[in-house]
């Protein structure tokens, strides 16, 4: 099959797809509204399967990393492959909602996934320092008004004038909504056209 | 027939798609819209050269959203990045890592790569293990991002795409590990962060000019400029609706509701 025709393929099917969940949004047709849920569920079904590709695909750059040794990272590969086994033997013996693959979700991936999280608050710090440093006007204006708004939100901002809650409030109910809104209309506008571009088969970059 | 509440979106779609098919007619014809320079795009050809002289990786993710999101045209664009950087890491020979974080991207990016590589003349240097699937979950894929990017030593990290509550922690990861670092996004609630932390920024709308960027193709740039006369639409509506409404005839306001 020619590079061209799998090209066409592609661009077909988008087409129809995406035409099909477009005219489901706006129009109230029995017979598009039950196919288009049917076509949304091909979806989830291909979108399950495209998950074994996936595993596939992981266990093959870690399985070559273990097996060159790779410095500084067989290691971690061979913990990756371990987990993996086990959380899979797990899951096939009690079931994916069984207790011991609960519990496994639970206490492994939910605490580390949290400790992340919370990891973000130092970065905030370190990142909020380099940013504030009043360097250029543009990097004063955005130390004036972070000011502004953390005394807005720390009750010892009342405390050292009375007007600092109210002016905050204004930053942020203001000017910033404003540019908020400016912002999500030229996004909004921005990604109709390039929906358009993917429908007509012109957004070219991710296709072959 | 309509569903009622969505008939002046549609009515929306149907001007923008008329002015696009307009503005495709004249770019056809040689008249395409002129395009600012964007310094993020320019700095991709920057940060790739700088990975080929250290002899170490480019990271590129297009960000934690899949293909069945209203975020999808944030990963398109993210992809279309991809193309072009994949052309350059060719060109250049240098190494590089495409993280994803939903499988249903994995095989639309190993097509992307192989094409980039391809068409710089490069197919025999393409491997999938280029591309890596890293989990669905959130920060499962974060923390192994992260990971790649210190014990790789990666020398230029490329986020373009949607980035939700790892947005940071991707882009101070880049930072330690002394990356050249390029990042969009347009997530409203995590532009600051690459604002603050990223050499180089696409903010919002940015991203999604990417292809008309890179390629300067006349269709895409055509589209960029339906975008500038939508804006204009917009803009028209937002002031005429409030001088309407203050005068009493909230005529406007009305007519989006339909």
């Amino acid at each position: 099959m020619s590079v061209l025709t799998r090209r066409e393929i592609a661009v077909f099917m988008t087409a129809f797809a995406g035409i099909a969940v477009i005219a489901d949004y706006f129009l109230k047709v029995p017979v598009l509204n039950t196919a288009v849920a049917d076509l949304l569920r091909w979806g989830v079904i291909l979108a399950s399967f495209l998950l074994l590709w996936g595993t596939i695909s992981m266990l093959r750059v870690h399985v070559e990393v273990v097996r060159k040794k790779t410095p500084n990272q067989w290691h971690y590969s061979t913990w990756l492959i371990f987990l993996m086994a086990v959380f899979v033997a797990v899951s096939l013996v009690g079931g994916l909602a069984g207790s011991q693959s609960r519990w496994m979700y639970d206490n492994i991936y939910v605490a580390c996934s949290s400790t992340y999280y919370s990891v973000l608050g130092f970065y905030m710090i370190s990142a909020s320092y380099r940013a504030i440093r009043a360097r250029t006007k543009e990097a004063t204006l955005l130390l004036v008004v972070a000011v502004i708004i953390m005394l807005m939100n720390a009750p010892i901002g009342g405390a050292i004038w009375q007007g600092i809650p109210a002016l905050g409030k204004w930053i942020v109910d203001v000017p910033n909504t404003g540019a908020s809104r400016g912002y999500i209309i030229g996004l909004a506008i921005g990604a109709v056209i390039l929906g358009i571009r993917t429908l007509i088969g012109r957004e070219r970059g991710y296709l072959s | 027939m309509l569903t009622a509440g969505r008939v002046a979106s549609l009515g929306a779609l149907v001007i923008m798609i008329i002015v696009y098919a307009w503005l495709l007619t004249r770019a056809r014809k040689g008249k395409v819209p002129r395009i600012r320079k964007m310094a993020g795009f320019d700095a991709i050809e920057e940060a790739v050269g700088r990975a080929t002289e250290m002899g170490k990786p480019v990271f590129f993710t297009p960000g934690v959203s899949g293909f069945d999101h209203a975020d999808s045209p944030q990963t398109i664009a993210g992809l279309t990045v991809l193309r072009h950087l994949s052309k350059l890491t060719a060109k250049y020979k240098a190494p590089l890592i495409a993280a994803v974080s939903k499988a249903t991207v994995l095989p639309v990016a190993e097509e992307t790569v192989r094409q980039g590589y391809l068409e710089a003349g490069a197919p025999e240097a393409f491997k999938p293990s280029m591309i890596r699937y890293l989990s669905d979950e959130q920060f499962a894929w974060a923390g192994g991002c992260i990971g790649i990017m210190h014990r790789e030593g990666v020398a230029a990290n490329i986020m373009i795409g949607n980035f939700m509550g790892e947005s940071l922690l991707l882009a101070e990861a880049g930072y330690q590990a002394g990356a050249i670092q390029v990042a969009g996004t347009a997530n409203r609630s995590q532009i600051q962060f690459f604002v603050t932390v990223a050499d180089y920024c696409l903010i919002g709308e940015e991203i999604f000019a990417a292809g008309a960027y890179l390629f300067q193709d006349p269709v895409q740039l055509a589209g960029l400029g339906a975008q500038d006369v939508a804006k204009w639409v917009a803009i028209g509506a937002i002031v005429g609706g409030i001088i309407l409404k203050v005068l009493g005839m909230p005529v406007i306001l009305d007519l989006l509701k339909m």
